[in-house]
């Protein structure tokens, strides 16, 4: 059976947590009594917030929660078209991704809390008198889901709890925020990155030299999960490891400096179009449109110079604010991209205007 | 004595085709009117003298379908209200928990109305309509009409004594004016029936262009659909296709009363149909108009003199026969062009967008999303300067911002919309005029 790394060394329990001990204490005594108020996970991509909510789950309701089963569930809207949505349950909680449906996900959201809190426990005395329903990706909630969000919630708090999981809470509304018990999962450090992938290797028998294992930690950015895809990956290149063996890039990483690399040699309106069409390839292919927008300016500062860095850091910070905002992220790309080629190409000609 | 009998006594003929004439001349362009009273007064002078025999062939409720296969529908159209009436008038025990309300939209002329009386009519429902009390009832009773208009719907579920038909439709086309202009009055309303009745209602609203008066939008907005789960059946304008075959049924039914009828010319017919704008009823309007035959003599020749013409000039577009028709209003792509390619006018050192703008935005203000999509898709091959492109692409930027933080509020996105549209008029000082082929939005699932 192949599991991957990253799967098969998930910690399972609370006390088995490699990082962030004493927040998992804190949880540990917040599931104490039996019962616990809603919770808003949130913290970088790779750092262990699923982790925590399933060894939460876990530590409530034992290891029922892990025999999971997948089912697609059908919904509704008003205007009489059917969405289909894949959820994730065990018999005490149930996990889904509203955002999956894209604009229809207020529907989801209802139907689904509803649903699942009009169906009383059985037998109250073997089980908790209340399921719970986990969240995923809430900042992608429209705002209309979003306040559905907030008055089921309340509504229904005698028989579920709701957990939702979320990378940034600027995106949440202030209004669910302030319902939830708010839990910060940070990244992980990279020594403890190091400590975890030499542990993991050494489970697997597979010896990991530390200058190797410090690489992959650079090029993981502080994401534990992509830093175990990266060591597996690597493993299955070449074993044993050497000491110049190239980390591999993912192919978005390469895709995006590609496309910075376009609007630097040629700001025009043509490049313009197919760098669109770079950015709605990336979007189909659900690469965050944050790391896009990262990843670009990292790309686009190499070719600037001091004075023009700070303008391009200024206009990308406005526009990644929108970006942020709103959630047609490709209007704000490409924006930011026409704003850097107008300010790259007068910088090349000399002089920028000032009233850009 | 003979003679002041004869004044007192004012033969108005037969009253039917009275009325009818003057439907016909409530519904004419201004231009024609006054031939057609001419004709009027002729055609009542001869029946006064009563030696002129009286048509007494009623054009309009003969022509009215009386099937469905006879609708000038969409058949999908018709399937979608005929399942909705099944699923909730024929078997409503299934669904006993909704309330079952259904919005019918269109243009004027779709056959709205048409097509759920038939549709009622052929599976034996009858239908009781809501039509406003005059203002003095309501005066002398000191009742509201809120009130009134509650009671009626809260007794929608007794059925008449006198009807035959076991089941029965509540229809509500006539809006009591006082919800217009305080929608919530008839959300209270909504949900007092969503209780209080179990008969299903139908409410029928017709779209509009202008945003202040669009039913559908302020009496049905997304909230309230989705509370009582309102369904909605949206017609589209009439088809050419179909209003083809309702004017040669129309042809078909004329054949036979020579007498007061004669066929109209193809190029009339065509002409007719030019100036149709998917609006069946004034299409039958015109038709009856034009296939008259005491009308055809004086007050039609001009009018068809007129078809005629703008047959002719038909290649640049047939505007002369806008004054017979409604009011135009612009297709997605036409407006689209004029956003992207901004025609302006030079005045003294300045310059003016030469369209106006406002009625350009107000023409896609219920869908403001939509339209903005549609702009940046496309706006990238419409400019020829970097700098324009940046300044558009800003604005577009500045737009989204807009319309995605105030999507429940319909009102506030008109801005963001206007932001959008002058924008790219504006700063589009490179404009490249050349065919391009236009491009929807491109939607994307995540695919994990």
């Amino acid at each position: 059976m192949s599991v991957l790394w990253a799967d098969k060394y998930r910690p399972k329990e609370l006390s088995a947590l490699d990082y962030h001990k004493e927040q998992a204490t804190n949880l540990k005594d917040l599931t104490k009594e039996g019962d616990f108020p809603h919770l808003l996970v949130y913290g970088p991509l790779g750092a262990g917030k699923k982790t925590r909510i399933m060894c939460l789950l876990r530590e409530l309701y034992g290891p029922g929660v892990e025999r999971l089963k997948m089912e697609t569930m059908s919904f509704t809207t008003p205007s009489n078209k059917k969405l289909e949505i894949t959820t994730v349950s065990s018999i005490y909680h149930i996990e889904v991704n509203p955002s999956d449906v894209g604009i229809y996900d207020r529907v989801v959201v209802m139907d689904l809390i509803k649903h699942v809190a009009q169906t009383q426990q059985l037998n109250v005395n073997a089980q908790r008198e209340f399921k719970v329903i986990v969240l995923t990706d809430v900042d992608d909630l429209t705002k209309e889901a979003q306040h559905a969000l907030r008055r089921t919630m309340e509504k229904y708090i005698s028989n579920c709890r709701i957990i939702l999981c979320a990378t940034t809470i600027s995106r949440v509304i202030p209004a669910i925020r302030s319902r939830c018990l708010c839990i910060r999962v940070p990244a992980p450090t990279e020594d403890t990155i190091i400590n975890i992938l030499q542990s993991v290797c050494k489970k697997e028998d597979v010896n990991l030299p530390m200058t190797f294992a410090k690489k992959i930690v650079e090029v993981s950015d502080r994401n534990l999960r992509r830093a175990l895809l990266i060591c597996e990956a690597c493993k299955v290149e070449k074993y044993p490891f050497e000491e110049g063996q190239k980390v591999p890039e993912p192919d978005w990483q390469i895709f995006i400096r590609k496309t910075a690399d376009k609007i630097l040699q040629s700001p025009s309106i043509e490049s313009l179009s197919q760098v669109r069409q770079n950015f709605y390839e990336l979007l189909i292919n659900g690469i965050p449109s944050e790391i896009i927008f990262k990843t670009l300016l990292e790309g686009l500062l190499t070719k600037c110079d001091t004075g023009m860095k700070i303008k391009v850091v200024e206009e990308a910070a406005k526009y990644e604010h929108r970006m942020a905002q709103g959630n047609k992220a490709i209007f704000h790309l490409e924006a930011f991209a026409a704003k850097f080629m107008y300010l790259y190409e007068s910088m090349l000609l000399g002089g920028f205007d000032e009233d850009m | 004595m003979e003679t002041n009998k004869k004044w007192k006594h004012f033969d108005f003929g037969p009253l039917k085709s009275n009325v009818s004439k003057e439907k016909l001349s409530n519904v004419s362009p201004k231009k024609n009117s006054p031939e057609l009273h001419k004709a009027n007064t002729k055609v009542l002078n001869k029946k006064s003298c009563s030696t002129y025999k009286i048509p007494t062939f009623d054009f309009h409720e003969n022509l009215t379908p009386k099937s469905i296969s006879e609708l000038a529908v969409h058949p999908k159209k018709i399937q979608e209200v005929v399942d909705w009436i099944e699923k909730y008038v024929h078997s409503p025990e299934q669904n006993l928990k909704k309330s079952p309300f259904l919005v019918i939209s269109g243009p004027t002329g779709s056959g709205k109305t048409v097509t759920l009386n038939i549709i009622c009519k052929s599976m034996g429902i009858s239908v009781s309509e809501w039509v406003n009390p005059i203002d003095q009832d309501y005066e002398i009773k000191g009742q509201n009409q809120i009130s009134q208009f509650m009671e009626f719907l809260g007794d929608s579920k007794w059925n008449s004594l006198f009807d035959s038909y076991v089941k029965k439709i509540t229809l509500v086309k006539d809006f009591p004016n006082a919800v217009i202009h305080r929608p919530e009055q008839f959300f209270d309303v909504l949900e007092e029936c969503s209780y209080k009745t179990d008969s299903p209602i139908v409410f029928i609203c017709t779209d509009s262009n202008s945003n202040s008066i669009n039913l559908v939008r302020m009496l049905f907005p997304d909230e309230i659909m989705a509370k009582y789960s309102i369904a909605h059946i949206s017609f589209n304008a009439c088809a050419s296709s179909l209003m083809k075959n309702a004017i040669k049924r129309a042809m078909e039914l004329i054949k036979d009363r020579k007498d007061c009828f004669k066929q109209p010319s193809a190029s009339t017919i065509e002409a007719i149909l030019a100036s149709s704008m998917g609006d069946i009823r004034n299409t039958m309007n015109q038709f009856y108009l034009a296939s008259l035959k005491e009308a055809g003599e004086i007050p039609t020749i001009q009018s068809l003199k007129e078809s005629k013409g703008s047959k002719r000039k038909k290649v640049d577009k047939n505007s002369k026969l806008k004054g017979m028709s409604k009011d135009e209003s612009l297709g997605l792509f036409h407006g689209l062009g004029r956003v992207l390619c901004p025609k302006r006018e030079q005045v003294g050192a300045s310059w003016r967008l030469s369209h106006n703008v406002g009625k350009l935005v107000d023409e896609f203000a219920i869908q403001p999303s939509m339209f903005v999509s549609f702009l940046f898709e496309n706006y990238l091959k419409y400019f020829g300067d970097l700098k324009d492109a940046c300044h558009a692409s800003e604005i577009l930027s500045i737009c989204t911002g807009l319309l995605d933080r105030w999507t429940g509020d319909q009102e506030a996105l008109i801005p963001a919309l206007w932001t959008a549209v002058l924008g790219l008029m504006v700063f589009n000082d490179h404009k490249v005029s050349r065919w391009n082929q236009i491009r929807g939005p491109v939607k994307f699932n995540k695919s994990c």
